[in-house]
This record gives structure tokens, sequence and C-alpha cells, in this order.
């Protein structure tokens, strides 16, 4: 839950860095038209405002980038391998309180044999974009 | 005139433009800060990042122990209120023997860590009085999380108050070098702290994991304290696998459960192979299974003694299968190619049994590491 507040956090936050790079652009173009205007007191004025919020912008949005990435890697899945020790019948399912490896979880569904957690491991999710 | 616009980063249409003056003026203010204060400013940045970054570790470590204070009440259910002797716990140290004459120090050291062992257990039962042996493990991982979470936290927590109080910017720099990786292992401990609570396997558990596999439908016996040992066969040869006891969080003693498997037998061991995690270098594939010579074990060092000096006195030859990981993927839970790792390291064992012995020899596989998760 906390982890869901957080990253909701991070993107929030990316959208008004966004909004703010969009309206740093705005400001810049506007710069360069009072220059070609001559009216240089609001050149001056949008240009330092304009590169404040690029850098401001830019960096947050680097952070919170970051900040998704890990809030991305700890969102891991732990997983429990169970395989029926007779005919090999496998079911994965969340890990669960109490699971560990060889312990008997039942019997299986297909041949009546035990069922027997295999395996527990951690799965990160899939990678989005680049490798 | 030349100077004039020498000095205007800016113009200034001759003084009338007064935003012109006043960003000339910020402009070269900047720069004599820059010339002048330069080390100063570069050390009120790091001190603001390593702020920043104390603050995370407190909230870690009290995170930690507030895991380690919710399983001790779920699990062991005591009676009075278990923070304060939780909080004792988190304090205590250790003083390493002194090693000036070096003979004999590693009994010593053993001794004290059996010491320490036997002490931390027996605080642990006593704040989870209800708690199983096992569930007793899994808590004594999880408050010792919390110590190392607790000393990191005060360790860094000096380092960056002595960098304040003295204004040394190298004491500033050092850590601030040093804070990825601190905060890397902050974060692997917070993982770790996780997997012990939930007892889930550990990715140092891998070898622990092999000999689980070998020992699976073989009976099973206590060789020595917390050490599981079942008798096997491979390719003919009769062979000796053996972990610490699980599924609660152990690494047991396999340094003398190896030794009483030697000495039981006479001597007469064609090979011991041991089968560890290890750490890998940046770049390296998770899990990736390869092979070497010697003892191949973590820790103080006690263990690695114990087995190099049986080895040596029956001239064994020792084998290491190693199962790479970072140090991060060793305390947090199991990744998927480490745990799939383990049936590769089986056929490596195989082939090394294959190639090194004859039929009716008898081989011993140890299966290294914190067996938490993992049963036998």
């Amino acid at each position: 839950m906390e982890a869901k507040r957080s990253s909701m956090y991070s993107y929030l936050m990316v959208i008004f860095s966004i909004i703010i790079l969009g309206w740093a652009v705005w400001a810049m173009y506007n710069a360069f038209n009072f220059q070609a205007q001559g009216n240089m007191d609001s050149f001056y004025f949008y240009a330092a405002a304009s590169s404040i919020a690029i850098v401001l912008a830019v960096s947050s949005i680097l952070q919170m980038r970051r900040r998704i990435l890990l809030l991305q890697s700890l969102a891991i899945k732990v997983l429990s391998v169970i395989l029926c020790a007779n005919c090999g019948f496998k079911v994965v399912r969340a890990f669960t309180e109490g699971d560990f490896v060889y312990k008997d979880v039942g019997n299986c569904q297909q041949c009546n044999g035990t069922m027997r957690i295999d395996s527990i491991y951690a799965e990160e999710p899939p990678k989005r974009g680049r490798a | 005139m030349i100077s004039d616009v020498a000095f205007q980063l800016v113009p200034t249409d001759g003084g009338n433009n007064v935003l012109g003056t006043l960003m000339n003026l910020i402009i070269f203010g900047m720069i004599f800060a820059s010339f002048f204060f330069g080390q100063q400013i570069q050390s009120r940045i790091a001190i603001l990042q390593l702020d920043g970054a104390v603050r995370k570790l407190e909230f870690i470590k009290s995170d930690a122990k507030a895991l380690a204070l919710r399983t001790i009440r779920e699990i062991g259910k005591p009676k009075d209120d278990p923070s304060p002797a939780l909080s004792g716990l988190l304090e205590q140290f250790f003083i390493s023997p002194v090693d000036m004459d070096p003979a004999g120090v590693v009994g010593k050291l053993d001794h004290l860590l059996d010491v320490r062992d036997l002490k931390f257990k027996a605080d642990v039962k006593k704040i989870a009085p209800e708690a199983t042996d096992s569930q007793v493990n899994n808590l004594e991982n999880l408050v010792e999380a919390s110590w190392a979470l607790n000393l990191l936290y005060k360790v860094v927590r000096h380092f960056y108050l002595l960098g304040k109080k003295t204004s040394s910017f190298y004491v500033i720099l050092q850590l601030q070098m040093l804070l990825p990786m601190i905060m890397q292992e902050a974060e692997a401990y917070a993982g770790a702290a996780k997997a012990f609570a939930l007892g889930q396997p550990v990715g140092d558990g891998a070898g622990a994991l092999v000999a689980s596999r070998l020992m699976r439908s073989h009976e099973k016996r206590e060789v020595d304290k917390d050490v599981m040992v079942a008798e096997t066969a491979i390719d003919g040869r009769r062979v000796l696998a053996l972990k610490a006891k699980g599924p609660g969080g152990n690494v047991g003693k396999p340094g003398d459960a190896i030794r009483t498997l030697i000495e039981e037998n006479a001597g007469k061991v064609s090979m011991v192979v041991m089968v560890d995690a290890a750490l890998k270098f940046e770049g390296e594939k998770t899990g990736e299974v390869t092979e070497g010579i010697g003892a191949a074990i973590g820790g103080p060092g006690t263990e690695r003694f114990k087995i190099e000096a049986e080895a040596t006195k029956y001239k064994i030859p020792v084998y290491a299968v190693i199962v790479k990981q970072s140090i991060q993927e060793a305390i947090t839970p199991m990744k998927k190619e480490i745990a799939e790792a383990a049936n590769g390291v089986i056929e490596r064992i195989k082939t090394l049994i294959h190639e090194n012995t004859r039929e009716g020899d008898l081989v011993i596989v140890a299966g290294i590491g914190n067996t938490v998760g993992i049963a036998q």
C-alpha cells in the first residue's frame, strides 16, 4: 500500500515537472521574441526564469525516474513452485508465510500423490524498454 | 570604454538597464564565490546530501526494528513488552580475540563466536518464548539484520557529525564517496529483514538448496550441532551430503561436521566438494556456476580453517562449486536465476565426482550457506 502511494507520488511529481518544463520552453521562446523586439528587460527576466525552471524540472524528472526504478525493483514477487512427487504436476503460486522448500502442501489434483514445495524464488517484474 | 565592456557579461546599455547590471553583479559574485569558497560550497552540498542519507538510514533502521518487534510479538507471544530487550540486543557488541600472538587465535575466535551465538539465541528465545526452534532461528537472523542496520546508521551518523563538527572537507568527501555502496547495503539488509521475518530462502542459500536436493528422500541424521547429513550415491560412489539444519535461518558449523565425517571414516574420503554462493563482479551474470579449488565458505574464517586443516591432515582434495551473485542478492529473497542454478551445480558435482574418483569411493558434498526456508 505504502509502495503504491509512493509510486503515485513519483508519477505526480513527474507530471508536475513536465508541466514546468513545458512552461520553461514557452518562456524561453518568449524571451527570444522579446530580444528580437529589443525589449531587453523582459528578455532577461524570461531567460533567467526559463533557465532556472529547465534545470529544476530536468533534475526533478531524473530524480523521480531513479525513484520509480527503485520502487519497481522493490516490487519483486516471491513465488512457491509446488510439484507432485508422483506425476510431476506443477503449480506456481505466491509465497505464503510458513512455506519452505520440501514442505508437504496436500494432495495432487491429478493423481492424489503428495504435493511438495520444490523451490521458492523471487521474480522481478518484466523490464520495460531497454534491457 | 574597453574596460567597461570587459566587465559586462550582459549588455547594460550604459547603466540604464537595471536588470542587466544586476545579472552582471550576480554572475561576478558567483565567480568570486566559487573561486574563494568553492570547497566550502562543495562541503555544504555534500553535507546536505549526507543529511538526507542519514535520515533515510534512520528510517530504514527504525522500519527494520519495527518489523522485528512485530514479528516477535506475533510469533513469540511475549508476556512483557519486548522492545527494551530488543533495544539491548541491537546494542550488543563483539570483541575479537587479541592476535598479537597469533598461535591458537582461531580456537579463541571460534569459542567467542560460539558464546555469542548461544547468548544471542538465548536472548531471542527469552523475548519470544512461544517460538519454535526454527522460528527462533529466523528471529535471530531478523534481529541480526536489524543489528547490522543499527550499526551502519550509527557509523554513518558518526562520520557525518564528525565532518560537520570539524568542517573537514575530506571526512565529508570520503563518506560521500562511499554513500552509494552504503545505501545499497542498507537496502539489502532491509530486504534481508523482510525475508527472515517471512522465512523466505535467500540467495546465500544456494549451497543449502543443492545439498537438500541431494539429500531428498534419504535418511538424515544430525552429524554435528545444527548440521544434517544424508548418504546418497552418485555414479557408484558413496556421497555424504550435508547442510545446515533447516528450514529456520541457520548456517550451522560445517567445519566441525566435515571434520567429524572425515574422522568417522578414518580419513578415507576421496574428495570434498563445497557448494556456496560467491560474490560476483559487476557485469557478471547472476546464477553463473563456476568451479575451483579450495574451501568455499565465508564468515570469519574459523570453519574454513578447520576444513583446510582436516583436508591437509588426510591429503584430501577440496573442490569448490560456486553460484555467483551480488551481496544484495545474497541476503534478499533468492532470485529465480539462483534457484535454477541448483540443477547446473548438481551436474558439475557429478562431473567432478566422475572424473576424480573411482567407484566405491567416499565423497563429501557440503552445501554451505543460510538455510532459511529450505528444509532437508
